[in-house]
């Protein structure tokens, strides 16, 4: 453009400058209000699948929004060395490293009783010394009910529903969805979370010395033999039966579970948790946790413990599976929610074996 | 004090670092907004990105004020200086009367 002065130009020019301006604001608060989905209304969001978590009476404050039933323990991680061969994570070098856990029951209500809960999981740190954390957060499911976080929300939607068709619609929509049903109906109960078997059911890539990347699941089985339980004999035992038998048990003695890591073959669906691999895949096992001491949540070390399995020591990683974004994400919502109600969740004066 | 050299212009380092700043904090306002509003497999590396911008800028701001004090600094404008009475006391701050 000229660089003279006349009077025409020089009144275009603040104009132009103007709109430029304006061009450059409105795309950014554009560009900023996609970003924070504010202008697509059907994306699933962490405050969404939080909300719908909720039972119709509301969340209990202070509490995790699923899985809010809980005990917390620690014991050790005795590694044998055999994961070496998948990852390089320090964690699969022969050694011992601290560990630091919950069981749990899956439900929103802090107070359910144990034997209204078919899903039982299973919270796990494991520290070591290069200052990597592996978290992992499993349930007792030998496959999970959704294949996608979408599907999730979906499934929480409709069971929440006063519409009697909104489950058979669900299913209709979400057959993966019977299989799990089948489990929940038919696998047998146990009256001990000793008993229980935990299985992370998404997966995961092992990344081993020469950088070869490796699908895995991995599951925690348990020495003590599962003694299976009708549901209304666990309901006679009482509605905290799980906590008290398992710190009654721990006290007596270590309770033990190997780490089994599952490997896919090439082909193998690791996208969709629901879907099982076949049962000849290479299992390797890794070694033992030991669990050596129960204390009540609301003082214990679990207590304010994200059990959010993205977080993966170096050596691990993330799959194509979407569920561990997706609960990452959602952990994080329920965390920040529960620790700035943590008024509504007292400590407890230590009693007995803790000190304050 | 006197080890700063007065300049009139922010050296083309000062001003990379200045910009780079702002767009590593403007890249934030959307990673962290973001973030917080997806559950899609994106979520894991937009919040190992906005952990590591932030550490990255929270360095920054060290650098930056390193370079303010002890290595260049600019004359203050002339704005400044008039409404201070003297550019010594505008710079250290002892007179807005």
């Amino acid at each position: 453009m000229s660089r003279s002065s006349s009077r025409p130009s020089s009144s275009r020019l603040p104009l132009g400058s103007l709109a430029a301006i304006l061009l450059v604001v409105v795309g950014s608060a554009g560009a900023f209000a996609y970003t924070a989905g504010w202008l697509s209304p059907q994306r699933l969001t962490p405050t969404k699948l939080v909300a719908a978590l909720a039972p119709p009476g509301g969340p209990a404050l202070g509490h995790r929004r699923n899985h809010a039933k809980g005990v917390c323990f620690t014991g050790e991680f005795q590694s044998n060395g055999n994961g070496a061969a998948l990852s390089t994570a320090q964690v699969f070098t022969t050694g011992t490293y601290p560990v630091l856990g919950r069981f749990n029951l899956a439900t929103p209500n802090p107070n359910a009783e144990d034997a209204t809960v078919r899903v039982r999981g299973m919270g796990l740190q494991i520290a070591t010394p290069d200052g990597d954390v592996w978290r992992s957060a499993m349930i007792d499911a030998p496959i999970f009910a959704v294949s996608t976080p979408q599907g999730f929300y979906e499934l929480l939607q409709a069971s929440g529903s006063k519409d009697p068709e909104a489950m058979k619609d669900f299913v209709a929509r979400h057959p993966e969805f019977v299989a799990f049903v089948d489990w929940a109906g038919k696998a047998p109960w146990t009256s001990s979370y000793a008993e229980d078997s935990f299985n992370s059911l998404n997966s995961f890539r092992f990344f081993d010395a020469a950088g070869i990347a490796r699908a895995v699941r991995w599951s925690l089985r348990p020495e003590a033999p599962p003694v299976p339980i009708a549901p209304a004999e666990l309901a006679r035992r009482g509605p905290n039966h799980l906590e008290q038998e398992i710190a009654q048990r721990v006290a007596a003695a270590p309770q033990r579970w190997t780490m089994v890591v599952t490997v896919a073959d090439s082909g193998d669906v690791t996208a969709d948790p629901t879907k099982a691999w076949p049962p000849d895949r290479r299992a390797v096992e890794v070694g033992t946790l030991v669990v050596k001491r129960v204390e009540a949540e609301s003082d214990g070390p679990c207590r304010d413990i994200n059990f959010d399995p993205t977080i993966l020591p170096r050596g691990i990683g993330v799959s194509d599976d979407p569920f561990p974004a997706a609960r990452a994400a959602t952990y994080a919502r329920s965390y920040d929610l529960r620790t700035a109600e943590s008024k509504d969740y007292r400590r407890t004066p230590a009693t007995g074996s803790t000190t304050p | 004090m006197n080890r700063a050299m007065i300049h009139t212009r922010f050296s083309g380092g000062q001003r990379l670092l200045h910009w780079t700043m702002a767009a590593g904090i403007v890249a934030m306002l959307f990673i962290g907004v973001g973030m917080i509003s997806t559950v899609a497999p994106a979520y894991v590396p937009l919040v190992a990105a906005h952990r590591t911008l932030g550490a990255a800028l929270f360095l920054l701001v060290f650098v930056r004020l390193v370079l303010r004090l002890f290595w260049v600094r600019r004359r203050s404008p002339p704005i400044c200086r008039r409404r201070c009475g003297s550019a010594r006391r505008c710079r250290t701050g002892r007179s807005t009367a």
